[in-house]
């Protein structure tokens, strides 16, 4: 392959353009230096809340639980990974994200005497949640709001490795998806947010792998990059997220329904929430109710349902017209295609597909053991990613004024090349494995062994099957650039579903995670800690403990 | 659930097959084709991006059942 090089150099570089890389880019370009925002995709479509989103959870100090104290007591745990520090600089940086949401011209509901229209959901204490109307627009507003600052952009650009100079951040390198330049970056700081999930790893009923509720183009370079630079991972085992999604359709809008008072039904007709969270019924965490309906269907009571009939009627509109298509743009498509509607009777919903991510270890300033290397994409949510993004960049660029560009090692960059393209092909060998076989064969050892309940033999036979799908690696090939994209999209889930397979090994305990152990069927308290995840020399894990 | 083009409205601008965050899309000789329906998220983003009206959805069997 001849493909051109295109350079690039900034004081800070976000790495990934969803909300979070956005939110970063704002803040940085505040500070008065040059930003430039990266991804595999395009700024007005990238990450999860490229199809919308409904809700902006904000904690305002304007009704009851409705402080800081409340939101620290919430997110700042020994099992989250957020500090103090941080969870104060987001409850800061919440005012500021919902300014920029409203100079960008999203809306945000109000009530008539302006105050926003807000709901409490997943088991927090105060009506943390504003509502969005036309949430589907979010992202190409901000998009514009964006560009008018005069941050770079850099879209289609697939990053495969982070650049270091020592001990500091450098850059990075990849690929354009569309034309194949090879992309340099040198930067001052950077800020990791290529999303806290990884996709594809399981299905859901329909077995379609992007059929999914986050966006199935986030692979896990948010973990494997810092990962294979010498950065830690914190709670890889038990970052696993999922959620009810409707039948069939990898959207979920659960918050709203939930939040508003939707009652979770089992076959019977029976509402059993009640059962796994007596205060919070189905509006508790995400994990409890999907844990809660998974019991029930080990006891053979499914399918389910949300039960939205005896709603208010101008209550059940907003959640059915405005709330869900804002979640993601073709939910009415789906009522019409299934003659849904909210009034008349409750809607099937499922157990969705799993998903998995970790949270990169960092101080009190965000700052990764990678010098310069800042971390976004800690929590889940539109607002967390959003407002975590923000303080992520405003570090960035403050350190970005006060150190030199780093020098980058020209000579490395020809075998970096060799490495992105070696998988692509003028044709095809006759032993050549598509992308597609060999994900399926990831997503055949989750769903077989690491399902909702999973043991310690489960998961040998698992780290088994992972080296027999390891010989078929070489045998990966593209014949195009957008196949090129999906190796290595398909290369990303292999290293980190193998090293998550290690690291739940190591939690012996069940209760804390989206996950039972057989084995360990109990919770530990030793265990109200984090797991740190590294690489050796060798790129295979290690593991150790916070204190 | 891939998107349909009204060849009648499609003024083959581009725009949805830019903003396909699956790269799912190319323009054919009247308007846009879908390459990849298996990997569609289905988040409307084409449609959020066309400017004439020119897009619907057929939800694929699959999520009907």
């Amino acid at each position: 392959m001849n493909f051109s090089t295109k350079t690039y150099e900034t004081d800070v570089l976000i790495l990934g353009s969803g909300i979070s890389g956005c939110g970063a880019a704002i803040a940085a370009k505040r500070e008065g230096v040059d930003v430039l925002l990266v991804d595999k995709g395009v700024l007005e479509s990238s990450g999860n809340i490229g199809g919308g989103n409904d809700h902006f959870m904000a904690v305002l100090n304007e009704a009851e639980h409705d402080t800081y104290e409340d939101m620290r007591k919430y997110y700042v745990t020994p099992t989250s990974g957020i500090t103090d520090n941080i969870a104060y600089n987001l409850y800061k940086a919440m005012r500021p994200c919902l300014e920029v949401l409203e100079d960008s011209g999203i809306e945000l509901k109000r009530n008539p005497d302006g105050t926003y229209v807000r709901s409490a959901g997943f088991g927090q204490p105060g009506p943390w949640w504003i509502h969005i109307n036309k949430g589907y627009t979010v992202k190409p507003k901000i998009a514009s709001y964006i560009k008018k600052l005069g941050v770079k952009v850099v879209n289609n650009c697939f990053v495969t490795k982070l650049l270091k100079d020592g001990d500091r951040i450098a850059g990075c390198v990849g690929f354009n998806v569309l034309n194949g330049d090879f992309i340099v970056i040198r930067c001052k700081t950077a800020v990791i947010a290529f999303g806290l999930s990884a996709q594809r790893v399981s299905t859901n009923s329909t077995r379609k792998p992007f059929n999914c509720w986050y966006s199935p183009y986030i692979t896990g370079s948010q973990i494997i990059l810092p990962l294979e630079a010498g950065a830690a991972v914190l709670n890889i085992d038990i970052a696993d997220k999922g959620t009810l999604l409707p039948k069939g359709y990898g959207a979920p809008g659960m918050n709203g329904i939930n939040n508003m008072g939707g009652h979770e039904l089992n076959a019977l007709g029976e509402r059993f929430m009640g059962k796994y969270d007596p205060e919070h019924w189905e509006n508790c965490k995400r994990r409890d109710q999907l844990m809660g309906t998974f019991q029930e269907a080990i006891e053979g009571k499914g399918p389910f349902y949300m039960d939205m009939r005896h709603f208010d009627p101008e209550d059940a509109r907003h959640l059915q017209y405005d709330l869900m298509p804002g979640d993601k743009e073709t939910y009415l498509d789906y009522c019409k295609a299934r003659n849904i509607d909210f009034t008349k009777e409750p809607l099937e919903v499922e157990i969705g597909e799993r998903m998995i991510g970790g949270v990169i270890k960092c101080d009190d300033e965000q700052e990764t053991p990678i010098k310069n290397l800042f971390a976004a994409s800690l929590l889940a949510t539109f607002s967390c990613c959003m407002g975590i993004g923000w303080t992520a960049g405003q570090h960035a660029a403050i350190r970005s004024k006060s150190v030199a560009m780093p020098s980058v090692e020209e000579s490395q960059f020809e075998a970096l090349h060799a490495d992105i393209f070696s998988h692509f092909k003028e044709t095809k060998s006759e032993k050549a494995v598509t992308y597609t076989e060999f994900e399926d064969g990831i997503r055949q050892v989750m769903d077989y062994y690491l399902g909702f309940s999973r043991s310690e033999k489960g998961m040998l036979q698992a780290l088994k099957s992972m080296k027999t799908l390891e010989e078929y690696v070489p045998r990966l090939e593209a014949t195009t650039l957008r196949e090129l994209m999906r190796v290595r999209e398909s290369m990303e889930l292999f290293k980190l579903v193998r090293i998550y397979i290690q690291a739940c090994m190591q939690r012996k305990e069940s209760g804390r995670a989206m996950y039972r152990r057989v084995d360990y069927p109990n919770l530990d308290p030793s265990l109200n800690k984090c797991l740190i995840t590294t690489l050796d020399k060798d790129g295979n894990p290690s593991f150790d403990w916070t204190k | 659930m891939p998107p349909v083009f009204d060849a009648n409205k499609c003024k083959k601008c581009r725009k949805c097959v830019t903003r396909c965050p699956g790269y799912l899309l190319e323009m054919g000789k009247e308007k846009p084709e879908v390459r990849f329906p298996q990997e569609c998220w289905h988040c409307g983003c084409c449609r959020i991006a066309c400017e004439h009206d020119a897009i619907s959805f057929e939800f694929p069997l699959y999520t009907r059942l």
